[in-house]
């Protein structure tokens, strides 16, 4: 499908989503950054989605992933499932914990974002960008950065969020401001560090084909 | 040499409680650090990310309490058998964290109406056939009496009332 099988394994993955990065992107990167076979069943109609699938759905919502037929829903829990398998997840038990730490911080940015996004109000819409400016973006770039230097303090000196390589806390940042700099693209401008955070993982060597070929999508 | 274990949150269940379930659970010692309204101005800017609650490590902080309760469920045996099966209790965790997303939001809800919820009109009802028969029935229950005077005077249940044919039941 995407990309050639690291390993010699017979267990089938299909992730099944919406067709657009939302709650599908990062499960879908963590199968880029593994290199590891999936099938990225997008759902492109609202009719199929209501009449047929969505009560197929164990909880009635998507992400759903299936591995070998049996199904996991709650796309952070998918994530971290993901991870834990390919090796992405931190090394030890509180590395693990570091990472998820990252993921759920990201999971609160994700939520204020969408705020915006739902928002039909054209005037409250433009309060919560004005918010997202001056309280939220700030307040997450703090945590980040905090992160990211103690990491280097730990003389790992690598760049990444969690020891010494790539994880799904690396993947979390990356995906969870795409959508973010498509609306202000310019809130990384005073934020160094996590401009070369972001370009190390458009650049990494199994992620870059998969990023600059994806569908592109507003969401 | 086992590790010691602090945790960090306001003196509320709300998102520290299942973590306090875990240790429990577990019979694992911690020091339960509890902290009021008032203090937590204080201590925002101590915090690693200005976020509680926090569980400190032999000193080494965690922050995001879903994190901190599976990471204490992983080393405590409380988190499945493998992989697959932690995905399993994963899944249901989000599930309870998404139904208390709600119940938060409709804690701090200020709009009256937006807080409304068929709880407070099932008590309007169970009322009014005691208050209909017995109109000073609340008055020793002051807290349930201003509850159905608010509701009974929100705009769409106020103007219904006024207009409903009187019965005895």
């Amino acid at each position: 499908m995407n990309g050639s099988v690291k390993e010699s394994s017979s267990t089938k993955y299909r992730l099944i989503y919406f067709d657009v990065r939302g709650r599908g992107e990062i499960p879908r990167l963590l199968f880029h950054a593994a290199k590891v076979d999936f099938t990225d069943d997008r759902v492109d109609s609202e009719e199929k989605w209501y009449n047929s699938l969505k009560a197929k759905m164990p909880q009635k919502v998507l992400p759903v992933l299936e591995v070998d037929g049996k199904q996991l829903s709650q796309s952070l829990t998918i994530c971290r499932y993901l991870a834990r398998e390919f090796g992405l997840c931190g090394k030890t038990n509180w590395e693990q914990a570091q990472v998820e730490q990252v993921v759920d911080t990201m999971d609160d940015l994700r939520a204020e974002v969408a705020k915006w996004i739902y928002e039909k109000d054209t005037v409250k819409k433009d309060e919560i960008a004005s918010n997202l400016r001056s309280e939220i973006y700030p307040k997450f770039f703090g945590i980040l950065e905090t992160i990211l230097r103690e990491n280097e303090e730990n003389n790992n000196r690598s760049g990444y969020f969690v020891g010494d390589h790539l994880t799904l806390a690396d993947l979390s940042v990356f995906e969870t401001f795409t959508f973010p700099l498509s609306i202000h693209p310019d809130i990384f401008d005073d934020h160094l560090e996590l401009q070369e955070h972001r370009q190390r993982i458009m650049t990494d060597k199994h992620l870059a084909e998969y990023i600059k070929n994806r569908p592109e999508r507003p969401v | 040499m086992m590790p010691s274990y602090k945790f960090v949150y306001f003196d509320l269940r709300a998102r520290g409680e299942l973590t306090r379930y875990v240790f429990h659970a577990a019979s694992k010692e911690f020091e339960d650090s509890r902290f009021s309204f008032e203090e937590w101005n204080s201590l925002k800017p101590t915090m690693p990310f200005g976020q509680a609650p926090v569980l400190l490590v032999d000193g080494k902080t965690l922050a995001q309490s879903g994190a901190i309760a599976r990471f204490l469920a992983r080393e405590f045996g409380l988190a499945g058998k493998n992989s697959w099966e932690q995905g399993m209790v994963d899944q249901y965790m989000e599930l309870a964290t998404e139904m208390m997303d709600e119940i938060v939001k409709w804690y701090f809800e200020k709009d009256e109406e937006k807080k409304l919820t068929a709880a407070d009109l099932a008590v309007l009802d169970i009322f009014d056939t005691p208050m209909y028969y017995t109109p000073n029935f609340m008055d020793s229950f002051p807290k349930l009496k201003a509850h159905r005077e608010r509701i009974a005077s929100l705009e769409n249940l106020a103007n219904y009332i006024k207009k409903r044919n009187v019965t005895d039941l």
